[in-house]
């Protein structure tokens, strides 16, 4: 690249191509991996509501995981119906709590 | 001690997967290590004439698999190079005619006699695919500095870490230096950050591959290639040797954007 290129792409602002091309595999690859693994979100899936069914009734049928993109960042979004609060477990666990401080 | 089962993968198709077989195998073999390059490209022979064999071979690895030979006799010596042994892929089926656990068997015969048992897996990543990963202690995984081959070396690397596989590397083929200076090309920083993989070579693109393939020769016995050298570069560091991997022609733009201003300066 002449100095003459660089000056061009400068004042263009202009950014070189492969920066383009790092951008959009980012992402891209970010989705890739994402949801190419359906098989372990079911897993992520079932193990959150076995930790939540500590507490809270919850229906697994209606348990959606799901991974969305929110501008340029991905979350882990869950959807758990719940059914009704375990008393019993809540009141154990928060006994716990104070006994482990 | 038993050999060492490889397999040069990349999901997409026209990386170099066959030449860096071809080449790193003969690197391989010139320094003197039992070499077997097994084609388990099946119904897409093309290692033969990479390696300028084509009109050596009588039996292939589907004859084989089927008892229909014995592994020796389906095994190609090369002329040139010794201890350098081709497994051909058979031309005429397709490659449901081999299953994984057969290519396992396959790599364990191989294992007894070689130091190294290469396997040129077809693109794409399904049975060819699987089948040429069964065997395998260790992943190659090609690919050019472009888009569609890192997201394909991507989804192939999953796959890898998924499967039994101790370890795999990532050589980067065809890098053109002129445009990586330019910030035109992916360089190796890029392509590593992007598929964090272990960088086990960087091969600049180089004509004489070509001109050497048209021939039925292999860059690795030529002193005056970029790519060949390289290639025996990588070689090496599969067999132990800790050699940097430095880009072979010239620098990183960082460098030689430093090395205008210090000239100047």
């Amino acid at each position: 690249m002449s100095l003459g290129d660089i000056i061009a792409r400068i004042i263009k602002r202009e950014e070189p191509s492969k920066e383009k091309a790092k951008k959009r595999l980012k992402l891209v690859l970010m989705h890739d991996r994402a949801v190419l693994a359906p098989e372990i979100l079911g897993l992520i899936k079932d193990e959150v509501i076995g930790v939540i069914s500590k507490y809270v009734d919850v229906e697994g049928e209606g348990t959606e995981l799901s991974i969305e993109s929110i501008g340029d960042a991905y979350a882990l979004i869950a959807s758990i119906p719940i059914r009704d609060v375990k008393r019993t477990a809540v009141k154990e666990a928060m006994m716990r709590a104070r006994r482990g401080q | 001690m038993p050999g060492r089962v490889m397999v040069v993968t990349s999901g997409k198709g026209g990386v170099g997967k066959t030449t860096a077989v071809a080449n790193i195998g003969a690197a391989l073999a010139l320094r003197g290590k039992r070499v077997v390059l097994v084609d388990a490209d099946i119904g897409l022979r093309n290692l033969d004439v990479v390696l300028g064999l084509e009109n050596r071979i009588v039996y292939d690895l589907v004859d084989v698999v089927e008892g229909a030979c014995r592994l020796k006799q389906a095994l190609v010596k090369d002329k040139r190079i010794q201890e350098l042994y081709l497994l051909p892929a058979s031309q005429s089926r397709m490659k449901d005619a081999v299953r994984p656990e057969q290519m396992r068997a396959l790599c364990e015969e191989l294992r007894k006699d070689f130091d190294y048992i290469i396997v040129d897996s077809p693109a794409g990543i399904e049975r060819g695919f699987q089948n040429a990963i069964a065997g395998a202690d260790e992943a190659i995984v090609i690919t050019t500095p472009d888009v569609a081959a890192v997201r394909d070396a991507d989804r192939v690397i999953g796959l890898l870490e998924a499967s039994s596989l101790s370890s795999h590397k990532l050589v980067i083929n065809r890098v053109r230096m002129d445009m990586v200076r330019k910030g035109d090309m992916l360089d190796q920083e890029d392509v590593v950050e992007i598929l964090a993989i272990e960088l086990l070579g960087v091969v600049p693109e180089d004509e004489k591959v070509i001109i050497s393939t048209n021939k039925g020769e292999l860059v690795v016995t030529e002193g005056g290639s970029a790519a060949g050298r390289e290639f025996i570069r990588i070689a090496r560091r599969i067999d132990g040797e800790e050699i940097p991997i430095t880009e072979e022609e010239g620098k990183g733009f960082m460098d030689w954007l430093k090395g205008i201003f210090g000239r100047r300066g």
